[in-house]
C-alpha cells in the first residue's frame, strides 16, 4: 500500500506576521519557512504505519513554486521514500490544490492519504475534505488517533461535541490532528543524504486538470490590536471593577 | 433567491450557530430558508424551532434513520439535491467542526471554491476572513453563482424569535452514504456551558499544576462559566482536546475571558482575543497576555484563585 503525504511550506507559526507598508502583501523579511506542523504529523504518522508493515511506500508532494523543494527534501531526510514537486507559478485555490492532489493520487496509485487538518497561516481547512469528495473516498476528518488493520481504517475524529469514531474502508482519506504522532527529525546524515537526492518535478499543466479559481484575495489588512490594560494589585480590586466597571459579574 | 442554511443540532436542539448564521444570511436580503437534516424523532421539533427564527421564511426538513449520525457525506449530498432543485444564491452554515467537515466537502461536489470562517460580509460577494491565527485578515471575493460560505458564529450575534412561524416543508431523504460507519461518539453531559457559547470562559495553563484544578472548576461553577485549556494542557493529558482553546482548538468570544497561568501565545490569542473583557493573572510580569489584558494581576493563581472564590 502507498501512502500519499500533501505537503504545504508555510510561515513559521512562532513567527508573528506583518503587512508591508503598502499592505500589498506579507512582510517577508527575517521570516523563516517551514513544513506546515499538520502535514509534519500526518508524515510522521504515515512513516509510522510503514514501521508498522501496513504501508510499504511513503511519498509526499507539494504543489508549488520552487522553493517547495526545499520542503520536499526535508520530508525524504525525515524519512520518506519518495517525493513529488508539482510546479505551479502562481497561488492557487483550495479547489485547485485538491484538482491537482487528486490526479497525483489518481497517477501514483495510491491508496490512503494523510494531509494536515489546515495549512497553518492560510487556515482555510477545506483541501482534505474536497480532495475526498473529488476522488469519491471516504473521509476521516480531524482524526487524533488511526488504526489499520488490512484494508479496515478506524480513526477517532474530533467533533464539535467531542469526538466520534469512524470506520471505513481504503482506499481513504485521513485528515490529521497535531498529536496524531509525534514529528520525526531529521538527522545530519539524512539532511545530507537528502541533499544529493534528485526532486522529480512535473509541471501543473501536465496534470491535465482545470486551474480556473472562483475565489480571488482582493486585499490583506492588519487587525486592530487590542490595547494594553491596567494592573490591579490583588482579586478585590479585580471583582470591584468588574462588578463596577463591567458589570459582568 | 434565497439564501440556504445548513441547520446544527444536538440532541434535539437547535444550535445557537444556527440562529447566527441566520443573522449573516439577513444581510443578504433575500429569503431565508433554514435546511434540517435530522432523524425522525426530532426532525419535527427542529422545524418547529427553526420556523420561529426571526428572518427564517421557510423550513425545509428531511427525515430519515441514518441522519441521526449526521455524517459528513450525508449532509453534503443532500444538501447538494436541494441546492440543484432551487434557486439558492447562498448556501451558509457555521464553522464549527460540523461545517468544516460539510462545506468543503459540499464546494467540492459542486466544483466551486467556498470562503470559510468569515467574519464580516462586505458586499454581496465580498466576505472578511481571519488569516494568521488572527493576525491579519484577508477579503475575498467569491464568483460563483452559489456562494458558499461558513460563518465564523461568534461574530454575529444570534437572530431572535418571530411571532409567525415560517412554513415547513418536507424534503424526500436520499439513500444514505454507508462508506463511513459511526462506531461511537463521545456525549458528555456537563453542568457547564458550552465552551462557544457560555458568556464566561475561565482559561488555564500548564503553569496553574493539577492540583489547582478544582479550585478553577469552583471559581468556574460560582460564575456560571465554561473552562477551556491551552495547547500545553492536553498534550500533558490534563483535559482532552474538545476543551483547547486557540487557532487550532475552539475560537471563542465571550463577554468575559479570565486567563490563568497562560502566557499568551499567539495560537493561544488566536482563539480568545475577540472576548469583550480580558482578565489575566500570572506570575510573570512580562506574559504576553497582559499586552491585551483589559485587567491583570501579576501574582500566583493559587492564592488569587481562592482569594476570588470567597470574595464572589
Amino acid at each position: 500500500m502507498k501512502i500519499l503525504v500533501p505537503i504545504k511550506r508555510v510561515i513559521d507559526p512562532s513567527f508573528k506576521v506583518r503587512l508591508k507598508p503598502d499592505h500589498s502583501g506579507l512582510d517577508m523579511t527575517y521570516m523563516k519557512m517551514v513544513m506546515n506542523p499538520y502535514d509534519e504529523t500526518a508524515l510522521a504518522a504515515a512513516l509510522q504505519l510503514k514501521e508498522q508493515d501496513v504501508a510499504t511506500q511513503v511519498l509526499t508532494v507539494s504543489c508549488g513554486t520552487d522553493d517547495c523543494v526545499e520542503t520536499l527534501r526535508m520530508s525524504l531526510a525525515m524519512g520518506a521514500d519518495e517525493t513529488l514537486f508539482v510546479e505551479a507559478r502562481y497561488a492557487m485555490s483550495p479547489l485547485v490544490v485538491a484538482r491537482l492532489l487528486k490526479a497525483v493520487a489518481e497517477r501514483e496509485n495510491c491508496s490512503l492519504i494523510l494531509i494536515g487538518r489546515q495549512g497553518m497561516g492560510n487556515d482555510g481547512n477545506q483541501v482534505g475534505q474536497m480532495l475526498a469528495a473529488l476522488l469519491g473516498w471516504p473521509c476521516l476528518p480531524f482524526a487524533e488517533t488511526l488504526t489499520i488493520e488490512g484494508t479496515n481504517a478506524r480513526a477517532r475524529c474530533k467533533t464539535d461535541q467531542g469526538f466520534d469514531m469512524l470506520e471505513t474502508v481504503l482506499p481513504t482519506l485521513v485528515s490529521v490532528e497535531i498529536g496524531l504522532a509525534a514529528p520525526r527529525y531529521a538527522s545530519m546524515p539524512n539532511l545530507m543524504k537528502a541533499k544529493k537526492r534528485k526532486i522529480p518535478a512535473i509541471a501543473a499543466e501536465t496534470l491535465g486538470v482545470d486551474m480556473e479559481m472562483d475565489v480571488a484575495i482582493t486585499q490583506l489588512r492588519s487587525q486592530p490590536e487590542r490595547g494594553r490594560g491596567v494592573i490591579l494589585p490583588d482579586a478585590a480590586a479585580l471583582i470591584d471593577r468588574l462588578r463596577t466597571e463591567t458589570r459582568i459579574i | 433567491m434565497a439564501t440556504l442554511i445548513l441547520a446544527e443540532h444536538v440532541e434535539g436542539r437547535l444550535s445557537e450557530a444556527t440562529r447566527s448564521a441566520v443573522t449573516a444570511a439577513r444581510s443578504f436580503g433575500c429569503d431565508i430558508h433554514v435546511l434540517i437534516m435530522a432523524s425522525e424523532t426530532c426532525a419535527e421539533t427542529l422545524s418547529q424551532q427553526a420556523a420561529f427564527i426571526e428572518g427564517v421564511t421557510r423550513v425545509l426538513c428531511v427525515a430519515a434513520p441514518h441522519l441521526e449520525t449526521q455524517l459528513a457525506e450525508d449532509l453534503a449530498v443532500q444538501t447538494q439535491t436541494v441546492l440543484e432543485r432551487g434557486s439558492y444564491r447562498y448556501a451558509l452554515m457555521s464553522s464549527g467542526y460540523e461545517g468544516k467537515r460539510v462545506m468543503p466537502y459540499l464546494a467540492a461536489l459542486r466544483n466551486t471554491d467556498l470562503v470559510t470562517d468569515l467574519i464580516k460580509i462586505e458586499e454581496e460577494d465580498t466576505f472578511v476572513r481571519p488569516v494568521y491565527a488572527g493576525s491579519l485578515l484577508v477579503v475575498e471575493r467569491l464568483k460563483s453563482a452559489v456562494k458558499l460560505l461558513s460563518i465564523r458564529a461568534s461574530a454575529f450575534s444570534p437572530a431572535g424569535l418571530q411571532a409567525m412561524a415560517a412554513p415547513i416543508e418536507m424534503v424526500a431523504p436520499l439513500p444514505p452514504n454507508l462508506a463511513v460507519r459511526l462506531v461511537e461518539r463521545s456525549g458528555k453531559h456537563s453542568s457547564r456551558p458550552e465552551l462557544s457559547q457560555a458568556r464566561i470562559v475561565i482559561g488555564y495553563g500548564l503553569g496553574v499544576g493539577k492540583n489547582e484544578v478544582p479550585n478553577i472548576e469552583k471559581l468556574a461553577d460560582k460564575l456560571n462559566a465554561a473552562i477551556g485549556v491551552t495547547r500545553a494542557v492536553v498534550e500533558e493529558e490534563m483535559a482532552s482536546s474538545e476543551f483547547l482553546l486557540g487557532q487550532t482548538g475552539k475560537i471563542i468570544a465571550p463577554e468575559l475571558y479570565i486567563a490563568l497561568g497562560i502566557s499568551g501565545a499567539v495560537q493561544h490569542l488566536a482563539g480568545i482575543k475577540d472576548s469583550k473583557v480580558i482578565v489575566a493573572v500570572n506570575k510573570d510580569p512580562n506574559a504576553p497576555i497582559f499586552q491585551i489584558a483589559n485587567y491583570g494581576i501579576v501574582g500566583d493563581v493559587r492564592d488569587v484563585v481562592p482569594a476570588l472564590i470567597e470574595l464572589l
